[in-house]
Protein backbone atom coordinates (compact mmCIF):
# COMPACT_ATOMS: atom_id res chain seq x y z
CA UNK A 1 0.00 0.00 0.00
CA UNK A 2 1.21 3.43 -0.84
CA UNK A 3 1.52 6.74 1.53
CA UNK A 4 -1.20 9.10 0.66
CA UNK A 5 0.17 12.07 -0.64
CA UNK A 6 -2.29 13.82 2.50
CA UNK A 7 -3.81 12.34 5.64
CA UNK A 8 -5.40 14.76 8.16
CA UNK A 9 -7.16 13.01 10.78
CA UNK A 10 -8.82 15.31 13.42
CA UNK A 11 -7.09 18.06 13.11
CA UNK A 12 -8.21 21.42 14.85
CA UNK A 13 -7.19 24.62 14.88
CA UNK A 14 -9.17 27.26 17.11
CA UNK A 15 -8.96 30.89 16.07
CA UNK A 16 -10.94 34.14 18.12
CA UNK A 17 -13.65 34.15 15.95
CA UNK A 18 -12.95 30.67 13.62
CA UNK A 19 -12.78 26.92 14.20
CA UNK A 20 -11.52 24.01 11.94
CA UNK A 21 -13.61 21.61 14.08
CA UNK A 22 -11.78 17.72 13.72
CA UNK A 23 -11.19 17.67 10.33
CA UNK A 24 -9.90 14.39 8.38
CA UNK A 25 -8.83 14.17 5.06
CA UNK A 26 -6.71 11.80 2.56
CA UNK A 27 -5.85 12.21 -0.82
CA UNK A 28 -4.00 9.29 -2.30
CA UNK A 29 -0.87 9.81 -4.33
CA UNK A 30 -1.86 10.16 -8.37
CA UNK A 31 -5.20 11.96 -7.71
CA UNK A 32 -6.23 15.90 -7.71
CA UNK A 33 -8.50 16.81 -4.98
CA UNK A 34 -10.60 19.47 -4.99
CA UNK A 35 -11.15 21.70 -1.91
CA UNK A 36 -13.92 23.55 -2.35
CA UNK A 37 -15.75 25.91 0.37
CA UNK A 38 -17.35 29.23 0.69
CA UNK A 39 -14.95 32.22 1.74
CA UNK A 40 -13.75 31.95 5.02
CA UNK A 41 -15.10 27.82 5.53
CA UNK A 42 -11.49 26.72 6.53
CA UNK A 43 -9.65 25.90 2.84
CA UNK A 44 -6.70 28.23 3.61
CA UNK A 45 -6.44 27.30 7.35
CA UNK A 46 -6.34 23.52 6.27
CA UNK A 47 -3.45 24.32 3.53
CA UNK A 48 -1.58 26.74 5.79
CA UNK A 49 -1.81 23.73 8.21
CA UNK A 50 -0.79 21.08 6.25
CA UNK A 51 2.63 23.58 4.71
CA UNK A 52 3.41 24.30 8.35
CA UNK A 53 3.00 27.43 7.80
CA UNK A 54 0.70 27.26 11.20
CA UNK A 55 0.39 24.66 13.74
CA UNK A 56 -2.58 22.18 14.82
CA UNK A 57 -3.89 22.77 18.04
CA UNK A 58 -5.06 19.32 17.85
CA UNK A 59 -4.40 15.72 15.24
CA UNK A 60 -2.07 14.31 12.98
CA UNK A 61 -0.87 15.97 9.89
CA UNK A 62 0.92 13.93 7.52
CA UNK A 63 2.12 15.14 4.16
CA UNK A 64 4.30 12.58 1.79
CA UNK A 65 4.54 10.35 5.11
CA UNK A 66 5.78 13.09 7.13
CA UNK A 67 4.27 14.19 10.17
CA UNK A 68 3.69 18.13 10.14
CA UNK A 69 5.19 19.99 11.51
CA UNK A 70 7.99 18.46 12.97
CA UNK A 71 9.63 16.82 9.84
CA UNK A 72 8.49 19.91 7.50
CA UNK A 73 11.52 20.44 6.05
CA UNK A 74 11.90 16.47 4.58
CA UNK A 75 8.05 17.30 3.46
CA UNK A 76 8.76 20.74 1.70
CA UNK A 77 11.39 19.14 -0.49
CA UNK A 78 8.55 17.72 -2.43
CA UNK A 79 6.20 20.33 -2.27
CA UNK A 80 5.39 23.06 -4.00
CA UNK A 81 2.97 25.52 -2.71
CA UNK A 82 1.47 28.74 -4.72
CA UNK A 83 -1.44 30.84 -3.30
CA UNK A 84 -2.95 33.56 -4.31
CA UNK A 85 -1.93 35.72 -1.62
CA UNK A 86 1.37 34.82 -1.97
CA UNK A 87 4.28 37.15 -3.30
CA UNK A 88 7.37 36.66 -4.79
CA UNK A 89 10.58 38.98 -4.22
CA UNK A 90 8.88 42.57 -6.26
CA UNK A 91 12.67 44.00 -6.02
CA UNK A 92 14.32 40.92 -8.41
CA UNK A 93 13.45 39.63 -11.78
CA UNK A 94 11.77 35.80 -12.28
CA UNK A 95 15.27 35.02 -13.61
CA UNK A 96 16.78 35.75 -9.95
CA UNK A 97 13.97 33.77 -8.48
CA UNK A 98 14.37 30.96 -11.07
CA UNK A 99 18.16 30.50 -9.85
CA UNK A 100 17.00 31.03 -6.13
CA UNK A 101 14.85 27.66 -6.37
CA UNK A 102 17.70 25.77 -8.93
CA UNK A 103 20.13 26.78 -5.99
CA UNK A 104 17.91 25.02 -3.40
CA UNK A 105 16.20 22.30 -5.38
CA UNK A 106 18.49 19.66 -6.88
CA UNK A 107 15.89 18.35 -9.32
CA UNK A 108 15.16 22.00 -10.77
CA UNK A 109 14.40 21.17 -14.60
CA UNK A 110 15.89 23.73 -16.58
CA UNK A 111 14.22 22.93 -19.96
CA UNK A 112 11.00 22.56 -18.16
CA UNK A 113 11.38 26.01 -16.58
CA UNK A 114 12.68 27.73 -20.45
CA UNK A 115 9.02 25.79 -21.53
CA UNK A 116 6.82 27.17 -19.24
CA UNK A 117 8.08 30.42 -19.59
CA UNK A 118 7.51 30.39 -23.04
CA UNK A 119 4.22 28.50 -22.51
CA UNK A 120 3.20 31.41 -19.91
CA UNK A 121 5.03 34.36 -22.40
CA UNK A 122 7.01 35.32 -19.26
CA UNK A 123 10.55 37.14 -19.93
CA UNK A 124 12.95 35.79 -17.12
CA UNK A 125 14.64 39.56 -16.89
CA UNK A 126 11.16 41.05 -15.99
CA UNK A 127 11.49 42.42 -12.39
CA UNK A 128 8.47 40.68 -10.10
CA UNK A 129 6.95 43.97 -9.39
CA UNK A 130 6.34 45.18 -12.97
CA UNK A 131 4.69 41.70 -13.82
CA UNK A 132 0.14 41.41 -13.69
CA UNK A 133 -1.41 39.91 -10.95
CA UNK A 134 -1.98 37.08 -14.24
CA UNK A 135 1.61 36.89 -15.25
CA UNK A 136 2.66 37.12 -11.15
CA UNK A 137 0.55 33.84 -10.74
CA UNK A 138 2.33 32.53 -13.60
CA UNK A 139 4.89 33.33 -12.76
CA UNK A 140 5.17 31.50 -8.90
CA UNK A 141 3.13 28.08 -11.22
CA UNK A 142 6.33 28.05 -12.95
CA UNK A 143 8.53 28.36 -9.87
CA UNK A 144 7.09 25.22 -8.35
CA UNK A 145 6.12 23.24 -11.38
CA UNK A 146 9.49 23.58 -12.76
CA UNK A 147 10.88 21.48 -9.66
CA UNK A 148 9.01 18.93 -10.31
CA UNK A 149 7.46 18.69 -6.65
CA UNK A 150 5.45 14.95 -5.62
CA UNK A 151 2.76 17.28 -4.42
CA UNK A 152 1.01 20.57 -5.29
CA UNK A 153 -0.60 22.53 -2.36
CA UNK A 154 -2.40 25.10 -4.79
CA UNK A 155 -4.77 27.90 -2.72
CA UNK A 156 -7.54 29.72 -5.15
CA UNK A 157 -4.35 29.29 -7.90
CA UNK A 158 -6.65 30.40 -10.49
CA UNK A 159 -8.18 33.58 -8.65
CA UNK A 160 -8.22 36.78 -10.46
CA UNK A 161 -6.43 35.03 -13.49
CA UNK A 162 -8.20 35.86 -17.03
CA UNK A 163 -10.04 32.81 -18.85
CA UNK A 164 -6.67 32.05 -21.23
CA UNK A 165 -4.23 32.39 -18.59
CA UNK A 166 -6.56 30.14 -16.04
CA UNK A 167 -6.78 27.54 -19.02
CA UNK A 168 -3.18 27.44 -19.55
CA UNK A 169 -2.64 26.68 -15.68
CA UNK A 170 -4.99 24.39 -15.64
CA UNK A 171 -3.49 22.57 -19.13
CA UNK A 172 0.23 22.68 -16.95
CA UNK A 173 -1.89 20.68 -13.98
CA UNK A 174 -3.83 18.03 -16.03
CA UNK A 175 0.51 17.65 -17.82
CA UNK A 176 1.78 17.02 -14.24
CA UNK A 177 -0.48 14.14 -13.17
CA UNK A 178 0.58 12.16 -16.14
CA UNK A 179 3.14 11.00 -13.89
CA UNK A 180 0.63 8.70 -11.18
CA UNK A 181 3.26 9.26 -8.56
CA UNK A 182 2.19 13.06 -8.29
CA UNK A 183 -0.68 14.46 -6.83
CA UNK A 184 -2.32 17.96 -6.33
CA UNK A 185 -4.46 19.52 -3.43
CA UNK A 186 -6.25 22.58 -5.16
CA UNK A 187 -8.35 24.57 -2.71
CA UNK A 188 -11.05 26.94 -5.31
CA UNK A 189 -14.53 28.79 -4.46
CA UNK A 190 -14.56 28.63 -8.29
CA UNK A 191 -16.32 25.11 -8.97
CA UNK A 192 -15.64 25.24 -12.73
CA UNK A 193 -12.11 24.99 -12.62
CA UNK A 194 -12.66 22.35 -9.42
CA UNK A 195 -15.12 19.93 -12.00
CA UNK A 196 -12.44 20.25 -14.96
CA UNK A 197 -9.58 18.70 -13.26
CA UNK A 198 -10.60 17.05 -9.76
CA UNK A 199 -10.64 13.44 -9.37
CA UNK A 200 -11.80 13.95 -5.57
CA UNK A 201 -13.97 16.37 -4.13
CA UNK A 202 -14.37 17.59 -0.30
CA UNK A 203 -16.94 20.27 0.55
CA UNK A 204 -15.76 22.33 3.77
CA UNK A 205 -17.95 24.69 5.43
CA UNK A 206 -17.62 26.83 9.05
CA UNK A 207 -14.37 24.55 9.47
CA UNK A 208 -15.97 21.69 9.30
CA UNK A 209 -15.80 18.80 5.96
CA UNK A 210 -19.27 18.27 4.65
CA UNK A 211 -18.78 15.86 2.09
CA UNK A 212 -16.01 13.94 0.60
CA UNK A 213 -15.90 11.84 -2.53
CA UNK A 214 -15.25 11.20 -6.03
CA UNK A 215 -16.13 13.52 -8.02
CA UNK A 216 -18.22 11.15 -9.84
CA UNK A 217 -20.30 9.95 -6.83
CA UNK A 218 -21.11 13.54 -6.63
CA UNK A 219 -22.45 13.86 -10.01
CA UNK A 220 -23.89 10.32 -10.34
CA UNK A 221 -25.74 10.55 -6.63
CA UNK A 222 -26.90 14.54 -6.98
CA UNK A 223 -30.23 14.81 -8.94
CA UNK A 224 -32.93 17.85 -8.97
CA UNK A 225 -36.24 16.50 -9.87
CA UNK A 226 -39.37 18.27 -11.01
CA UNK A 227 -42.90 16.44 -9.91
CA UNK A 228 -46.43 17.67 -11.01
CA UNK A 229 -47.90 16.93 -7.36
CA UNK A 230 -52.02 16.81 -6.95
CA UNK A 231 -52.72 19.70 -4.87
CA UNK A 232 -54.26 17.71 -1.99
CA UNK A 233 -50.79 14.59 -2.18
CA UNK A 234 -48.67 15.75 0.88
CA UNK A 235 -45.35 15.34 -0.54
CA UNK A 236 -42.78 13.65 1.77
CA UNK A 237 -38.99 13.56 1.87
CA UNK A 238 -38.26 10.19 0.56
CA UNK A 239 -34.47 8.77 1.76
CA UNK A 240 -31.70 11.17 0.57
CA UNK A 241 -33.76 14.09 0.02
CA UNK A 242 -32.01 16.95 0.85
CA UNK A 243 -34.46 19.64 0.07
CA UNK A 244 -38.25 19.82 -0.99
CA UNK A 245 -40.03 23.36 -2.68
CA UNK A 246 -42.97 23.09 -3.30
CA UNK A 247 -45.19 26.14 -5.71
CA UNK A 248 -48.58 24.95 -6.30
CA UNK A 249 -49.03 21.82 -8.40
CA UNK A 250 -44.84 21.89 -9.24
CA UNK A 251 -42.35 20.58 -6.50
CA UNK A 252 -38.51 20.45 -6.62
CA UNK A 253 -37.11 17.75 -5.10
CA UNK A 254 -33.04 17.90 -4.37
CA UNK A 255 -31.60 14.40 -3.82
CA UNK A 256 -27.91 12.93 -2.80
CA UNK A 257 -29.28 9.41 -3.03
CA UNK A 258 -30.66 9.12 -6.31
CA UNK A 259 -31.82 5.53 -7.68
CA UNK A 260 -34.80 4.90 -9.84
CA UNK A 261 -36.52 4.06 -6.57
CA UNK A 262 -37.05 7.53 -6.16
CA UNK A 263 -38.78 7.73 -9.34
CA UNK A 264 -41.62 4.74 -7.92
CA UNK A 265 -41.06 6.62 -3.93
CA UNK A 266 -43.07 9.91 -5.73
CA UNK A 267 -45.09 8.15 -8.29
CA UNK A 268 -46.54 5.35 -5.44
CA UNK A 269 -47.67 9.07 -3.58
CA UNK A 270 -49.61 10.43 -6.86
CA UNK A 271 -47.04 12.45 -7.83
CA UNK A 272 -45.45 12.31 -11.52
CA UNK A 273 -41.81 13.19 -12.62
CA UNK A 274 -41.76 15.70 -14.92
CA UNK A 275 -37.95 16.06 -15.56
CA UNK A 276 -34.95 14.91 -13.88
CA UNK A 277 -31.51 16.95 -14.38
CA UNK A 278 -28.07 16.50 -13.29
CA UNK A 279 -26.58 18.51 -11.12
CA UNK A 280 -23.39 20.91 -11.82
CA UNK A 281 -20.48 21.10 -9.12
CA UNK A 282 -21.67 24.49 -7.78
CA UNK A 283 -25.39 23.33 -7.84
CA UNK A 284 -24.58 20.00 -6.02
CA UNK A 285 -22.00 21.97 -3.34
CA UNK A 286 -24.18 25.03 -2.85
CA UNK A 287 -27.36 22.31 -1.96
CA UNK A 288 -24.94 20.49 0.20
CA UNK A 289 -23.35 23.33 2.27
CA UNK A 290 -26.96 24.39 2.68
CA UNK A 291 -28.38 20.95 3.63
CA UNK A 292 -25.68 20.17 6.37
CA UNK A 293 -26.00 24.15 7.94
CA UNK A 294 -29.72 22.85 8.24
CA UNK A 295 -28.69 19.89 9.72
CA UNK A 296 -26.86 21.10 12.26
CA UNK A 297 -29.50 23.76 12.70
CA UNK A 298 -27.16 26.84 11.67
CA UNK B 1 20.86 20.93 3.33
CA UNK B 2 20.06 22.69 6.33
CA UNK B 3 23.23 24.51 6.65
CA UNK B 4 23.18 24.90 2.74
CA UNK B 5 19.37 26.33 3.01
CA UNK B 6 20.62 29.07 5.50
CA UNK B 7 23.56 29.98 3.82
CA UNK B 8 21.48 30.89 0.57
CA UNK B 9 18.35 32.49 2.37
CA UNK B 10 20.76 34.91 3.81
CA UNK B 11 22.36 35.72 0.49
CA UNK B 12 19.11 35.75 -0.94
CA UNK B 13 18.75 38.46 1.58
CA UNK B 14 22.00 40.38 1.24
CA UNK B 15 21.15 40.77 -2.65
CA UNK B 16 17.71 42.21 -1.51
CA UNK B 17 19.94 44.22 0.71
CA UNK B 18 22.55 44.85 -1.45
CA UNK B 19 22.15 48.54 -2.12
CA UNK B 20 21.34 49.60 1.33
CA UNK B 21 24.64 48.60 2.14
CA UNK B 22 26.43 49.97 -0.51
CA UNK B 23 24.60 53.55 -0.40
CA UNK B 24 24.91 53.38 3.70
CA UNK B 25 28.81 52.81 3.20
CA UNK B 26 29.26 55.46 0.30
CA UNK B 27 26.82 58.02 2.36
CA UNK B 28 28.59 57.92 5.97
CA UNK B 29 32.27 57.96 4.32
CA UNK B 30 31.01 60.91 2.30
CA UNK B 31 29.41 62.23 5.67
CA UNK B 32 33.19 61.80 7.31
CA UNK B 33 34.25 63.69 4.82
CA UNK B 34 31.90 66.39 5.18
CA UNK B 35 33.08 66.82 9.20
CA UNK B 36 35.98 68.41 7.69
CA UNK B 37 34.16 70.80 6.18
CA UNK B 38 31.62 71.48 8.21
CA UNK B 39 31.76 69.53 11.43
CA UNK B 40 27.80 69.09 12.16
CA UNK B 41 26.16 69.11 9.15
CA UNK B 42 28.80 65.63 8.65
CA UNK B 43 28.11 64.72 12.07
CA UNK B 44 24.34 64.96 11.47
CA UNK B 45 24.62 62.85 8.02
CA UNK B 46 27.06 60.41 9.91
CA UNK B 47 24.57 59.51 12.17
CA UNK B 48 21.35 59.62 10.15
CA UNK B 49 23.13 57.20 7.51
CA UNK B 50 23.61 54.72 10.43
CA UNK B 51 20.13 54.89 11.95
CA UNK B 52 18.82 54.77 8.33
CA UNK B 53 20.73 52.00 7.56
CA UNK B 54 19.48 49.99 10.82
CA UNK B 55 15.39 51.28 10.06
CA UNK B 56 15.49 49.81 6.56
CA UNK B 57 17.11 47.16 6.77
CA UNK B 58 14.60 46.08 9.49
CA UNK B 59 11.93 47.85 7.61
CA UNK B 60 12.41 45.99 4.46
CA UNK B 61 13.37 42.52 5.67
CA UNK B 62 11.19 42.11 8.28
CA UNK B 63 8.24 44.10 7.98
CA UNK B 64 7.83 44.38 4.63
CA UNK B 65 8.14 40.59 3.69
CA UNK B 66 5.85 39.67 5.45
CA UNK B 67 3.20 42.92 4.60
CA UNK B 68 3.54 41.54 1.12
CA UNK B 69 3.30 38.12 1.83
CA UNK B 70 7.08 37.21 0.21
CA UNK B 71 7.26 35.36 3.94
CA UNK B 72 4.71 32.81 2.86
CA UNK B 73 6.86 32.58 -0.45
CA UNK B 74 9.88 31.83 2.00
CA UNK B 75 8.56 29.70 4.11
CA UNK B 76 7.12 27.14 1.84
CA UNK B 77 10.36 26.23 0.99
CA UNK B 78 12.28 23.35 3.23
CA UNK B 79 12.90 25.30 5.77
CA UNK B 80 12.03 25.33 9.58
CA UNK B 81 10.75 28.35 11.42
CA UNK B 82 14.35 28.36 13.57
CA UNK B 83 16.37 27.59 10.41
CA UNK B 84 14.22 30.82 8.81
CA UNK B 85 15.32 33.25 12.29
CA UNK B 86 18.70 31.87 12.12
CA UNK B 87 19.11 33.11 8.43
CA UNK B 88 16.93 36.46 8.89
CA UNK B 89 19.08 37.63 11.52
CA UNK B 90 22.57 36.50 10.31
CA UNK B 91 21.75 38.22 7.28
CA UNK B 92 20.73 41.09 8.82
CA UNK B 93 23.48 41.41 11.39
CA UNK B 94 25.72 40.95 8.18
CA UNK B 95 24.09 43.70 5.90
CA UNK B 96 24.33 46.11 9.25
CA UNK B 97 27.59 45.20 10.43
CA UNK B 98 29.34 45.65 7.08
CA UNK B 99 29.12 48.87 6.41
CA UNK B 100 28.88 49.96 10.38
CA UNK B 101 32.65 48.11 10.51
CA UNK B 102 33.84 49.74 7.70
CA UNK B 103 31.99 53.45 9.14
CA UNK B 104 33.83 52.45 12.80
CA UNK B 105 36.98 52.09 11.07
CA UNK B 106 37.16 54.77 9.22
CA UNK B 107 36.13 57.12 12.24
CA UNK B 108 39.02 55.53 13.97
CA UNK B 109 41.37 56.47 10.67
CA UNK B 110 40.06 59.93 10.17
CA UNK B 111 41.22 60.30 14.00
CA UNK B 112 44.54 59.83 12.98
CA UNK B 113 44.59 62.28 10.45
CA UNK B 114 44.61 65.18 13.32
CA UNK B 115 47.91 66.01 14.47
CA UNK B 116 48.70 64.93 17.77
CA UNK B 117 45.55 62.70 17.17
CA UNK B 118 42.70 63.33 19.53
CA UNK B 119 42.77 60.01 20.74
CA UNK B 120 40.25 60.82 24.11
CA UNK B 121 37.14 60.68 21.90
CA UNK B 122 37.74 56.94 20.36
CA UNK B 123 35.97 55.28 23.23
CA UNK B 124 33.13 57.03 23.26
CA UNK B 125 32.47 56.81 19.38
CA UNK B 126 33.16 53.51 20.13
CA UNK B 127 30.35 53.01 22.57
CA UNK B 128 28.13 55.55 20.18
CA UNK B 129 28.48 52.91 16.95
CA UNK B 130 27.54 50.30 19.93
CA UNK B 131 24.42 51.92 20.93
CA UNK B 132 23.47 52.08 16.97
CA UNK B 133 24.56 48.23 16.62
CA UNK B 134 22.44 47.77 20.07
CA UNK B 135 19.11 49.70 18.65
CA UNK B 136 19.64 48.05 15.52
CA UNK B 137 19.03 44.35 17.37
CA UNK B 138 16.43 45.94 19.29
CA UNK B 139 14.48 46.10 16.06
CA UNK B 140 14.53 43.63 14.69
CA UNK B 141 14.01 41.31 17.27
CA UNK B 142 10.71 43.52 17.72
CA UNK B 143 9.84 43.31 13.78
CA UNK B 144 11.00 39.29 13.48
CA UNK B 145 8.59 38.26 16.83
CA UNK B 146 5.34 41.14 16.39
CA UNK B 147 5.63 41.47 12.41
CA UNK B 148 3.66 44.35 13.58
CA UNK B 149 3.80 48.23 11.85
CA UNK B 150 2.61 49.85 15.01
CA UNK B 151 5.67 47.82 17.12
CA UNK B 152 7.94 48.83 14.08
CA UNK B 153 6.83 52.51 14.61
CA UNK B 154 7.29 52.23 18.86
CA UNK B 155 10.67 50.77 18.29
CA UNK B 156 12.39 53.69 15.55
CA UNK B 157 10.97 56.00 18.26
CA UNK B 158 11.92 54.75 21.24
CA UNK B 159 15.34 53.31 19.50
CA UNK B 160 15.84 57.19 18.27
CA UNK B 161 15.46 58.75 20.93
CA UNK B 162 18.11 57.04 22.52
CA UNK B 163 20.42 58.37 20.74
CA UNK B 164 20.42 61.89 22.06
CA UNK B 165 19.80 60.61 25.77
CA UNK B 166 23.15 58.62 25.40
CA UNK B 167 25.06 61.03 23.67
CA UNK B 168 24.17 63.62 26.62
CA UNK B 169 24.24 61.54 29.67
CA UNK B 170 26.90 59.06 28.76
CA UNK B 171 29.07 61.56 27.59
CA UNK B 172 28.73 63.53 31.00
CA UNK B 173 29.26 60.77 32.96
CA UNK B 174 32.44 60.94 35.12
CA UNK B 175 35.38 58.59 34.00
CA UNK B 176 34.15 59.42 30.06
CA UNK B 177 33.26 63.27 30.05
CA UNK B 178 36.61 64.00 30.81
CA UNK B 179 38.53 62.04 28.55
CA UNK B 180 36.85 62.92 25.29
CA UNK B 181 38.60 65.85 24.56
CA UNK B 182 41.78 64.08 25.35
CA UNK B 183 44.84 63.36 23.29
CA UNK B 184 44.83 59.61 25.03
CA UNK B 185 41.93 57.31 24.80
CA UNK B 186 41.00 55.97 28.51
CA UNK B 187 38.89 52.96 28.93
CA UNK B 188 37.79 53.81 32.33
CA UNK B 189 35.28 51.48 34.12
CA UNK B 190 32.28 53.73 33.15
CA UNK B 191 33.03 53.12 29.44
CA UNK B 192 33.61 49.61 29.90
CA UNK B 193 30.10 49.55 31.58
CA UNK B 194 28.13 50.82 29.17
CA UNK B 195 30.02 48.43 26.20
CA UNK B 196 28.80 45.58 28.73
CA UNK B 197 25.31 47.04 28.72
CA UNK B 198 25.26 47.40 25.24
CA UNK B 199 26.63 44.07 24.58
CA UNK B 200 24.05 41.89 27.15
CA UNK B 201 21.59 44.17 25.39
CA UNK B 202 22.72 42.31 21.87
CA UNK B 203 22.68 39.23 22.97
CA UNK B 204 19.33 39.40 25.49
CA UNK B 205 17.55 41.01 22.10
CA UNK B 206 18.39 38.34 20.29
CA UNK B 207 18.62 35.38 22.54
CA UNK B 208 14.74 36.38 23.36
CA UNK B 209 14.16 36.70 19.51
CA UNK B 210 15.12 33.11 19.07
CA UNK B 211 13.14 31.96 22.20
CA UNK B 212 9.95 34.01 21.00
CA UNK B 213 10.55 32.58 17.47
CA UNK B 214 10.96 28.70 18.69
CA UNK B 215 7.52 29.19 21.21
CA UNK B 216 5.85 30.22 18.15
CA UNK B 217 2.57 28.58 16.86
CA UNK B 218 1.71 30.46 13.55
CA UNK B 219 4.22 32.04 11.39
CA UNK B 220 1.67 33.95 9.06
Amino acid sequence: MTIPAIELSGVSKQYRYFKLDDLSLRLEQGQIMGLVGPNGAGKSTTIRILMALVRQDAGDVRVLGHAMPKDQVLAKQDVGFVSDDMRLFGGATLAWHMNFLKSIYPCWDAAYAKALLRRFHLRPEQQVKSLSHGEHVKASLLLVLARRPRLLVLDEPTSGLDPVARHEALAEFMEVLKDDRRSILFSSHNTVDVEQISDQITFIDRGRVVDSNDKEVFIDRWRRLSLDVPQDVELRAAPGVTSISRNGRTAVVTTNAYSSDLHAYYEQSGASIRDVHRMTLEEVFVANVVHNRKERGE
Amino acid sequence: MSQSIVRRLIAKDLYLYRWMIVGAAVTGIAALFVTGIHEITGLILFLTTIVALGVFIAMYGFLVERKEKSLLFVLSLPVSPMQYTTAKILAALIAFLVPWTLLLVTVIAVNFAFDPPPDGNIPFTIAMMFLFLANFCILIALLLTTGSEAWAIAGILVTNFSVPVFMNTVRGLPGIGEHVDGPVAVWSTAILTALGIQAAVIVLSLGLAFYVQSRKKDFV
